[in-house]
């Protein structure tokens, strides 16, 4: 092990794969090092970067709740050389790790709050690790309301999860897609349309409620609009955002805008941070 | 604090103190011709140092790649197995940098002991002793120059452990700024005379700043960011830029990098994950897997670089530009890109 070296990842043996779609997978990984397994930590919105020797390291948040102690899991699409790899990876391989990096969602500011999640596609995963951690302390917190979206049924992620959370008395879940396939025909519960628009059906209130954002974003941008027309003002609506990265730790300039660095002073922000950022698209 | 210390020194003296690093089995670095340019290069020979040249010309490229080179490993691999690698990290004297240069270096040590300290910088840093030229020959600025409109100083001694000036045409002024610089003097003074002197390279170059044409202060463009941020004239400044890179490459303070792992050619399974030299002006750099690029447009990545430098960095680091005016980016640009030229512009303070 190495102490002083800060590219110096972590071992992190896979134990466990899943197929979410065509072309996302998660891993369930846990530390080699015993020692490690019992004492590392996160909060949830942190992330971490994941390598393997001779391909390369690839940024993604960690999408367990750190709740759930003795491993982390998480999800990525196949689009690029590491991810591409990480793919070809069996149970039992060995995955580099570094992190957890970056600050976290504020969940004791949440607490004794009506929260309302909107993700978007794999935008769920980092709102997964949050959800998990709020529904694991559901008694601190007022009404919890889900609301997941993906392109079609075939993009849908995290589906035992997405079953669990629906199944719950003490849960309001609500899902769409952006557009029903022929063969869904009859077979879909959800609904069919874009988050802001299926948002601005839902009569959610805004009071005394915190709204938690992920996803492409094109979809954050007109679902903070939405928020916003509900009711919500930019200090209660939280987002968290994957800008390149390639250090993790405010170094290598990646992901700068404005006098911010994602990775230190994010990757959660409020809608009124983003806003205050030149180079925002928000 | 150290009491303020300087002496004279003779042409002859500083060869033969150069002569005694050698001796003393320092590596040196200073500037030497290398093909058309002046690059910091190992010297073997103190008659490799050329003291008008360096005196008179800027080297093409920074002093940073001492510290942070163009490439770099951070572990070595060998099938599942890691190596942790160590810099390596000779007793270095850095002869004959510039004010600005060793300025950039302060600004730079900033961004590598933000929270996580880079052992490969720092270590780097801790083994070299700075030996910078002040400005003070009639040829040492130029007209690309403008430290003065960053808050810089063509004499100033910040970040140099010794700082030498000229004086009069056969002798030198050699002011030990650190303890780090005592020690080597100390360590290399035998055979040179050094003769006491009360003055400061900072009281008798006054003159030198007669010199720039470029006196505009830059610095106000942080304080109005978002008024000059859409700024149509910024635009008109840098629709031309080609995304090649040499500006960053070329300046002290550019520090963004990637991390990439190389196998090792002939190899089966060895390599080693380095740090690269990379450029916000680069398409590729800020572009999300998922396929939108935060920074489309070339001209909104060159404004990155200008920003990042005068507001962006001194509003997360401290009051200080990240840019210290040396001029090499408008030296080296194939279509003459200016960033002064260009903020002053956005500033409405017309052409220098």
């Amino acid at each position: 092990m190495c102490t002083n070296n800060i590219y110096y990842p972590y071992q992190m043996k896979l134990t466990e794969i899943r197929d979410e779609t065509h072309d996302i997978r998660t891993f369930k990984l846990e530390h080699v090092d015993p020692k490690l397994k019992e004492s590392f930590t996160f909060l949830a919105g942190q992330f971490g970067l994941y390598s393997i020797l001779g391909e390369g390291e690839a940024t993604f948040c960690i999408a367990s709740a750190p709740t759930k102690q003795g491993y982390i899991e998480c999800s990525f699409k196949k689009v690029g050389k590491v991810t591409t790899a990480l793919r070809s990876l069996e149970v039992g391989d060995l995955v580099g790790f570094r992190g957890p990096y970056g600050n976290a969602f504020p969940i004791e500011q949440m607490l004794r709050k009506n929260i309302l999640f909107v993700g978007g596609g794999i935008g769920l995963a980092p709102l997964r690790s949050l959800i998990d951690n709020v529904l694991d302390r559901r008694a601190e917190f007022k009404a919890v309301t889900i609301l997941y979206g993906a392109r079609s049924t075939a993009d849908i992620i995290y589906r035992e999860q997405l079953a669990a959370w629906e199944a719950r008395s003490d849960v309001r879940f609500e899902k769409t897609v952006d557009q029903l396939r022929p063969q869904d025909e009859g077979k879909w519960s959800g609904h069919v349309g874009l988050i802001p628009h299926i948002l601005s059906k839902m009569s959610v209130s805004a009071e005394n409620s915190v709204a938690v954002v992920c996803g492409p974003p094109i979809m954050i941008k007109f679902t903070i609009a939405e928020l916003n027309r509900l009711g919500f003002n930019d200090s209660s609506i939280i987002t968290t955002l994957e800008n390149r990265m390639k250090c993790g730790f405010g170094k290598c300039g990646r992901c700068n805008i404005g006098g911010t660095y994602v990775c230190k002073d994010g990757p959660v922000f409020s809608a009124s941070d983003l806003k205050g950022l030149p180079d925002s698209d928000f | 604090m150290k009491s303020y210390n300087s002496s004279i020194v003779t042409k002859q003296g500083l060869k033969q103190l150069i002569e005694n690093i050698l001796a003393h089995k320092y590596r040196l670095l200073a500037p030497k011709k290398s093909g058309e340019q002046l690059s910091f290069e190992t010297i073997l020979r103190a008659e490799e140092v050329v003291l008008n040249q360096l005196l008179r010309t800027m080297t093409t490229l920074s002093p940073k790649e001492v510290f942070f080179p163009r490439t770099e490993p951070v572990l070595r691999y060998t099938g599942q197995e890691m190596h942790d690698v160590e810099p390596p990290t000779p007793e270095t004297v850095l002869f004959g940098i510039r004010p600005c240069d060793a300025r950039g270096l302060e600004l730079l040590d900033k961004v590598f002991t933000w929270d996580y300290n880079d052992k490969f910088y720092l270590k780097r840093r801790e083994a070299t002793t700075i030996v910078t030229f002040a400005c003070s020959d009639q040829a040492s600025v130029d007209e690309h120059c403008f430290c003065l409109g960053v808050g810089g100083d063509p004499t100033a001694s910040s970040g140099s452990d010794l700082l030498l000036s000229t004086n009069g045409d056969d002798a030198f002024l050699l002011e030990v700024i650190t303890e780090k610089g005592e020690r080597l003097l100390n360590s290399c003074k035998e055979g040179v005379e050094l003769q006491a002197s009360d003055k400061r390279a900072a009281d008798q170059l006054e003159a030198i700043k007669d010199r720039f044409v470029r006196k505009q202060d830059l610095t106000e463009v942080r304080h109005k960011m978002p008024e000059y941020f859409d700024s149509d004239q910024l635009v008109q400044e840098t629709y031309r830029c080609l995304g090649c890179g040499i500006c960053a490459m070329s300046c002290p303070t550019c520090h963004c990098f990637d991390i990439v792992d190389e196998p090792k050619a002939g190899t089966l399974g060895e390599g080693a994950r380095v740090k690269n030299w990379d450029a916000c002006s680069f398409a590729l750099f800020t572009k999300h897997a998922g396929g939108h690029n935060p920074r489309e447009l070339q001209c909104q990545r060159c404004r990155q670089r200008y920003f990042h430098k005068l507001a962006y960095y001194p509003q997360k680091f401290s009051e200080e530009s990240l840019c210290v005016g040396c001029g090499r980016c408008s030296r080296s640009c194939p279509v003459g890109l200016d960033i002064y030229q260009a903020v002053t512009h956005v500033l409405g303070k017309g052409r220098a």
